[in-house]
């Protein structure tokens, strides 16, 4: 398909958000490669939905508009379902966390986030994951999760190697990005900021954010909320080592 | 339109911008359908975050926004319930929040935008205060089908049929702002 410069041009926005035709997409993907000020132009425009993304959800966490209308969001209930395809089996597994979870708190006490976190954790850094690929939240996006919960931070800068991706389906759906460093694994859960996570183990400030500490058997949890979305940070670490990693992936350390 | 459109390309494609549901959204339809309590709060939960920034970005102003965010969460769930099966929730949501956002700020049609590319462009987009400047200067009616393709994710075609928008309108629109955000300045 050989198309004009003009019409590239017009086309490089639907282009970029990946809203094209496979013929129209391959055709300009051909000319983006060999031409240098397209390939910049592509940058720009890629790079301006990154930041327009970031900046129109800086402070929605802080509106209280979160909180469903009709009552409070229940802490842990199972999964209610999940994405298609090889998602299939993970969810199976993320079901087997909640049962992880009840054995964990009992049922007489409503568990922490950071309890579910932990055992969410535990079953997503054994269990069947998607392959990230190139582009972790398009592989995210096609499993079903939200376009602004398909995330999978790139800490490849703290050693931490990007394994595969998760949604995390239930009441309160996420998605989780699983790291590995020295053979250990790191959980990223990432969902819809709101409602107190309940009292930390420990605290500590990260330029305007905070970092609530939770430590478990056999690791912590690390929970903020950014932009609008909380981030639930875990790995088999002593509470004070897993603060400092995350401190260190925010550029506080 | 079908809820199964053509197959897409480009570097940020894949099912998420396919349009069609996962196996939990059209669960979570049915549930929604038959009246079940906590249904609508739970897509709001997955939902909410966005439709919010999209009325903060178009709102006049911040109270505005928050207004008008807070009458879309009350009335979600009663619009939910109508919405037909076999579409994917991103594209549901951003044809109602198109639709309401549109009505409630009376913002005019998309006919005629013209997608001007500028003779010179960043490489790297503006960000903080000059981004937001950028976002702000575009019309509303642009800035909303930019935001809302920005933080919900609906193929162009998806949208147009959900709407009754033009498929055209709607990317010229997306690609106007789009340019203006980069587009380089003396």
């Amino acid at each position: 398909m050989n198309l004009d410069r003009d019409t590239i041009l017009g086309l490089l926005p639907c282009y970029v958000c990946g809203d094209l035709p496979q013929g129209v997409a391959a055709a300009i993907g051909a000319a983006v490669a060999a031409d240098p000020e397209l390939e910049a132009a592509v940058a720009g425009l890629r790079s301006s939905r990154v930041a327009c993304q970031e900046a129109l959800l800086v402070g929605i966490a802080e509106l209280d508009l979160l909180q469903p209308a009709g009552g409070r969001p229940p802490v842990a209930a199972p999964p209610a379902g999940g994405a298609a395809g090889s998602a299939l089996g993970l969810l199976g597994g993320l079901g087997a966390a909640a049962l992880v979870l009840v054995a964990l708190t009992g049922l007489g006490a409503p568990p922490r986030p950071a309890d579910l976190a932990l055992a969410r954790a535990a079953e997503l850094g054994a269990g069947p994951l998607l392959d990230p690929g190139a582009d972790p939240g398009a592989a995210l996006r096609a499993a079903g999760a939200t376009p602004q919960l398909a995330l999978a931070p790139d800490l490849s800068a703290h050693g931490l190697r990007l394994v595969g991706v998760a949604p995390i389906p239930g009441p309160r759906p996420g998605t989780a990005a699983v790291y590995e460093r020295d053979g250990q694994r790191f959980v990223c859960q990432m969902i819809v900021a709101g409602g107190a996570p309940g009292t930390p183990d420990a605290l500590r400030e990260v330029g305007r954010l905070q970092l609530r500490g939770y430590a478990g058997p056999e690791g912590a949890v690390v929970i903020y909320d950014l932009g609008g979305m909380r981030c639930l940070f875990s790995g088999p670490l002593p509470l004070d080592a897993l603060l400092e990693l995350v401190a260190a992936m925010l550029g506080a350390a | 339109m079908a809820g199964r459109p053509r197959p897409r390309g480009g570097p940020l494609t894949g099912a998420g911008r396919s349009g069609a549901p996962s196996v939990g959204e059209a669960r979570l339809l049915q549930r929604l359908r038959r009246g079940e309590p906590g249904a609508a709060d739970e897509l709001w939960r997955a939902w909410g975050p966005a439709v919010a920034a999209c009325c903060l970005a178009v709102a006049p102003d911040r109270d505005g926004g928050i207004a008008l965010a807070r009458a879309l969460q009350a009335e979600l769930g009663a619009h939910a319930r109508a919405w037909p099966l076999g579409h994917a929730h991103c594209c549901l949501v951003a044809a109602w929040v198109l639709r309401r956002v549109s009505e409630a700020l009376e913002l005019p049609g998309l006919d005629g935008i013209v997608v001007a590319v500028p003779p010179a462009w960043a490489a790297a987009a503006p960000v903080g205060p000059e981004l937001q400047r950028r976002l702000r200067a575009l019309p509303a009616e642009l800035r909303l089908v930019y935001v809302v393709d920005l933080l919900l994710g609906c193929p162009a075609d998806q949208t147009a049929a959900l709407t009754g928008l033009d498929e055209q309108a709607l990317r010229h629109a997306r690609a106007a702002a789009a340019w203006k955000l980069v587009e380089r300045t003396a």
